[in-house]
């Protein structure tokens, strides 16, 4: 299947589709999370999962430019009619329930900070209908908005200038000081903050002259590593270890301490101006689910797209404490630590697998003749 | 759309709040907490006023609710500056109310904290002349002071800091109610969250120097040559202090190397300036009453079995696999040196 021209676009824009999707909620408070086992030498582990994350890319860039670019006829076409269609509503299911995840932690960071009374239904659905606009109008406006939610909340890392007056960079040493097992397991709850790459998977059809936009995709990943790294820094300088770990939102309290003559508070503003981020997510995961779920049923887009959005809406209304967003948190990080740990890799391997096969057979009748 | 989430936000406006800016925190018989809260009225001819609400509970936050039974307006705590408590209450501890007042996200991590030698209700329930209002008053006290004296950095943020990075203990400014006026005493000295101590204004000089490096601070020296004798004050225009720790059969033992840039600002009249030997005099004299004062007061610290210079965590820094627990045992006796450079740089612009 070919998508015509004019709903295509161009390569270097995967920097930012890729650069957008995965800086969404997780940089409000994945720190603590990550310095849960490794301490203060997590740091470490934020690099290494970032390196695996480029790795991974390149495995994805692989399939798809051996396979023909589109991810469900790969899957037929690898693992056969059955399991490729199992494989095919595991992908639709997990960028629904990426969204879940990524919508609800949002709301509850709203409510908890700005708004203790203002009921999840309400927001939720302002945001799929926003979603809902987007997404409607076709990929090319997707990726449009991931542009403008790169670009414009670029301007809030200055503001992580301001902590660095109570900065400790002492806190920091002893550099290794954990075992590798701890490493290992702060890499792995690292790795849901970096996750949302795998939209490449659906929509690298929909990129001009896809091949060459790999470099994009490594440049989108590097630079989210570099602002990683850099707020994991500032982060174990400011806090104490045992502070950090009371922290659930560790980059907005550290915002807290941003005091200037005009705005008294800029977290509110963080929290306010991160909505635009979360909707370039969210827009991408479901335009991503909705996508693939019109090409495995055969069914018209914007149809899936409204069933997917009311299934989103009902599921973050039920989800109502903090304990159970903890949950789907950590679920959703386990699922999305086996995509990328066994699903990416499998896809991988069976390629490789059978592009030698093919280059075998090809020897092979060749040689015939 | 933007309408309709408009409608639905609760909306709070300015004008109809009563921005509560200091809360005091006083012992009653039985446990009990007395909080005291004010805030500023904004009479129409300009002028403000500050109000104050006081009431008795078993919580830090439901006394707000209680208050809230006697005010006009609802009470907020979005513009809530500095919250104190009476030495009494401090003395048993102060957690509870700074983990809350951090969970609040209304409240800033900037918010200043103080020990109040004395009842705060009674602090906060007296008028002023430097500033009408007592809590703005505090908070310009204390940070003016934070930069241009004494005192090291406090506020919400560094105190929370302290008391939960391992091998750090917490402080806070010491005020006490004067007539007509709020003085700055010194800092006290928390034992994990308890008020155990304390160091006066004098002894606040070596401390800053010791825990943040101070570029900030005047410090009155006795002079002697002779029979002559007087007192000259020093500006430090610039103090630091590197650690240094060696260990000897598993025993830490600290060097802390402390240099200090100063000006003379005054001086007896029998010295002159001009002359080397009279700066050594200077120099000699400050380093002497320097490193007797820190000497005693590392002391006091390792009696009182606290550890505000975080010596604990200059350890932790340099050391594999840091044992915190046999940390804390070794610390009553461990060997801690202070010794002091100072060189005078400056002496005013007359000779």
């Amino acid at each position: 299947m070919k998508i015509k021209e004019n709903f295509l676009v161009s390569p270097y824009l995967v920097f930012f589709l890729v650069h957008s999707i995965q800086v969404g909620v997780g940089v409000l408070g994945y720190q603590r999370v990550v310095a849960k086992f490794a301490g203060y030498d997590s740091w470490i582990s934020v690099l290494f999962a970032g390196m695996i994350i480029h790795i991974l890319i390149y495995m994805i860039y692989y399939v798809l430019n051996t396979g023909g670019g589109d991810i469900t006829s790969i899957h037929t076409k690898l693992f056969g009619k059955y399991i490729g269609t199992v494989f095919n509503l595991v992908l639709i299911l997990y960028f629904a329930v990426w969204t879940i995840t990524v919508l609800r932690t949002y709301i509850e960071v709203v409510q908890v900070w700005m708004f203790p009374t203002l009921e999840t239904w309400k927001i939720a659905s302002v945001f799929l209908l926003l979603t809902y606009y987007v997404v409607s109008a076709g990929f090319r406006t997707v990726t449009g908005v991931c542009f403008l939610g790169v670009v414009l909340p670029f301007g809030l890392i200055v503001l992580l200038v301001f902590p660095l007056q109570y900065s400790h960079f002492t806190n920091l040493l002893p550099v290794f000081d954990e075992s590798i097992k701890d490493y290992i397991i702060s890499t792995k709850s690292m790795m849901l903050s970096y996750l949302g790459f795998e939209s490449l998977l659906v929509f690298y059809p929909f990129v001009k002259n896809a091949k060459t936009s790999e470099k994009y995709a490594h440049f989108g990943n590097f630079l989210t590593v570099l602002i990683y790294l850099t707020i994991t820094i500032i982060t174990f300088s400011f806090f104490s270890e045992e502070q950090l770990a009371r922290n659930v939102w560790a980059t907005l309290s550290m915002v807290k301490v941003v005091q200037v003559s005009f705005v008294e508070r800029f977290d509110y503003f963080f929290v306010s101006f991160w909505c635009l981020v979360i909707l370039t997510n969210i827009a991408l995961s479901i335009w991503a689910s909705s996508r693939l779920a019109k090409v495995v049923f055969k069914v018209r887009h914007h149809q899936m797209l409204i069933l997917i959005s009311g299934v989103v809406l009902v599921v973050c209304v039920l989800l109502k404490t903090r304990f159970l967003i903890n949950l789907l948190n950590n679920y959703t990080n386990i699922l999305g630590f086996y995509m990328a740990a066994i699903y990416i890799p499998l896809l991988f391997i069976a390629s490789v697998i059978k592009n030698k096969k093919k280059k075998h057979d090809q020897m092979e009748n060749s040689s015939a003749q | 759309m933007i309408f309709l989430i408009n409608i639905s936000l609760p909306s709070e406006i300015i004008d109809e709040l009563q921005l509560i800016q200091a809360i005091g925190y006083d012992r009653e018989e039985g446990d009990q907490i007395r909080g005291t809260a004010t805030f500023p009225l904004f009479n129409p001819d300009g002028t403000v006023k500050a109000e104050k609400f006081t009431s008795v509970s078993n919580t830090s936050r439901y006394f707000l609710s209680k208050i809230n039974t006697q005010s006009p307006k609802p009470l907020t705590t979005g513009q809530l500056r500095i919250v104190l408590f009476e030495n009494k209450f401090a003395e048993k501890g102060v957690l509870e109310i700074v983990n809350t007042l951090y969970r609040d996200p209304n409240i800033g991590n900037t918010l200043h904290m103080a020990v109040v030698e004395g009842s705060t209700s009674k602090l906060l329930k007296q008028d002023y002349a430097a500033n009408p209002l007592a809590a703005i008053y505090m908070t310009e006290l204390i940070e003016q002071n934070i930069k241009t004296e004494n005192l090291p950095k406090t506020n919400l943020h560094v105190f929370l800091y302290n008391f939960y990075g391992k091998g750090m203990d917490p402080y806070l400014p010491l005020l006490k109610m004067g007539k007509n006026k709020i003085k700055l005493q010194g800092i006290a000295l928390f034992k994990e969250d308890q008020y155990v101590g304390k160091l006066n204004h004098n002894e606040s000089f070596v401390f800053k120097m010791l825990v943040d490096g101070s570029k900030a601070g005047r410090y009155e020296v006795k002079l002697k040559r002779g029979k002559e004798k007087g007192y000259g004050v020093i500006r430090n225009i610039s103090a630091k202090t590197k650690y240094h720790v060696e260990k000897t059969n598993g025993k830490p033992k600290f060097t802390l190397n402390a240099t200090i840039l100063g000006e003379i600002h005054e001086y007896p009249h029998w010295l002159n300036l001009e002359q080397k030997p009279s700066i050594d005099l200077v120099e000699s004299a400050f380093k002497k009453e320097i490193d007797m004062q820190a000497a005693a007061m590392v002391s006091k610290f390792q009696e009182l079995g606290i550890d505000p210079l975080g010596l604990g965590d200059q350890l932790r820094r340099r050391e594999r696999g840091w044992d915190f627990a046999k940390y804390r045992e070794q610390y009553k006796d461990m060997e801690i040196n202070v010794s002091t450079k100072v060189k005078i740089v400056q002496t005013g612009i007359i000779e």
